[in-house]
């Protein structure tokens, strides 16, 4: 089974308007296949925070149906993913309820998915040491594509990979933490989370705890980080 | 402290803003070049007062009078210390556009991590060199075809169709000065508009609007 530590916690912009967090995040761990989801509501849209949580939820849904087939296309997950969201916002306006939408989902069959609409960050730290980051489709200067904006499927970054392997790291995390990071020390962060907060008896705690302790600054953002490993 | 702090950078996100100022001669008479030494002044000592914002505004002076070059060095506005200009020569508004491409497109100067910079163009005449390659050039870069910017056109000399296609935006406007002292509101806009995006949600967003409404010809 592999093992997750996760926290999302509300930036000094929210904490001050006296928002909630905007960010989301979802795991489904089991022997079988398993999950993670990081979702940033856009912080300019009012339902952001529902378009987060319904997209966490989205994604889990198209995942269990995608898991029926062993040879099902990465693109059909993804539209699945974009028409769940928008059932599951119900009455809420799309637009009203952007967010970015990042995950890693198994299929059973040995194969996995990395896949991201908008900024944000997904990498793998490999039992060696290598680092690889999932390639991202963001225009730059933070400017964002996400459901509820207008895009297409070329404007997500997916691809097929190996599962998790023994000793391997994923990290996912929003840009509130992604954009503050060295990019050198991605690797060692997940390492960091996997090695010392593994163990603890409540890492998701310690983590918020260093979530809200954020020492950029001008740091604004919602965070969120997430790193599942497997032991 | 947060054990994190390994793992992060220790800078703030920057929100660049770019000057391009026209110095040539004719910028030396009637007041002009005074009046945007003091605009160019006040608007760094507002940065500098900024607080609680979610950007760290950067500031960088490009000038083109007799040549182009970098007056400012593209820094943090908090650190930024101001020397006078002074007006000479012709106006070779292309080299200062070519300059400009360079600086925002330069990794190490504004980082993959900055938000959208803003560009600035004040000028009260009509290019003598060759501008349109460098300023398509300017539009068509990665980085500076997605910056905002704004335009200032200087008395009657002034070229507003170079300065409109600066802009390349229809519903932009070139901003006018049809006297020295209104070189001040201009920057003073420039100033609440780049505060009011780093003061914003999403400092990548433009921010709304300011009340133009100040008695002048905005």
């Amino acid at each position: 089974m592999v093992r997750v530590v996760a926290s999302s916690v509300r930036g000094p912009a929210h904490a001050k308007e006296g928002l909630p967090c905007q960010d989301a995040w979802l795991v489904v761990a089991s022997p079988q296949a398993n999950l993670a989801v990081v979702c940033d509501g856009m912080g300019s849209r009012p339902r952001s925070r529902e378009g987060a949580l319904a997209a966490t939820l989205a994604v889990r849904d198209a995942w269990r149906l995608w898991q029926r087939s062993p040879v099902g296309m990465v693109e059909d997950l993804i539209r699945i993913v974009e028409a769940g969201w928008r059932l599951r916002l119900g009455q809420v306006a799309p637009e009203e309820a952007s967010t970015t939408c990042l995950f890693y989902a198994e299929d059973g069959h040995g194969r996995a998915t990395l896949a991201q609409l908008g900024d944000g960050l997904i990498a793998r730290r490999a039992a060696d040491g290598s680092v690889s980051v999932h390639p991202t489709r963001t225009e730059g200067f933070g400017l964002t594509h996400a459901l509820g904006t207008p895009h297409t499927m070329a404007d997500w970054s997916f691809g097929l990979v190996a599962p998790l392997a023994p000793q391997e790291r994923l990290l996912l995390a929003t840009d509130g933490v992604s954009e503050d990071l060295e990019a050198g020390r991605i690797g060692d962060l997940a390492s960091w989370v996997a090695d010392e907060l593994g163990p603890l008896q409540h890492p998701a705690r310690v983590l918020a705890r260093e979530l809200r302790n954020w020492s950029v600054p001008h740091h604004q953002d919602d965070k969120t980080l997430l790193v599942m490993w497997k032991p | 402290m947060s054990k994190l702090k390994e793992f992060t950078t220790q800078a703030a996100r920057p929100l660049p803003v770019v000057v391009l100022s026209d110095v040539s001669g004719s910028m030396g008479v009637d007041g002009k070049i005074q009046s945007l030494n003091l605009a160019m002044r006040e608007m760094i000592d507002a940065f500098k007062d900024e607080s609680d914002l979610r950007a760290e505004i950067h500031v960088s002076v490009i000038t083109f009078g007799g040549k182009a070059g970098v007056h400012l060095p593209m820094g943090r506005a908090s650190e930024a210390s101001w020397s006078d200009l002074g007006a000479n020569g012709g106006t070779p508004m292309g080299a200062a556009f070519e300059l400009a491409r360079t600086l925002v497109e330069d990794r190490n100067t504004v980082p993959g991590r900055a938000y959208r910079p803003t560009l600035v163009l004040v000028s009260d005449g009509q290019p003598t060199d060759e501008w349109k390659l460098h300023l398509d050039a300017l539009l068509k870069s990665e980085r500076g075809g997605k910056a905002f910017r704004m335009a200032l056109a200087i008395g009657p000399d002034a070229d507003h169709a170079v300065l409109r296609e600066f802009l390349a935006d229809p519903e932009a406007r070139v901003y006018r000065a049809d006297e020295a002292r209104e070189i001040r509101k201009f920057f003073q806009l420039v100033t609440m508009s780049v505060s009011a995006r780093s003061r914003s949600a999403n400092p990548n967003v433009a921010a709304p609007a300011v009340d133009p409404n100040s008695g002048w010809d905005l």
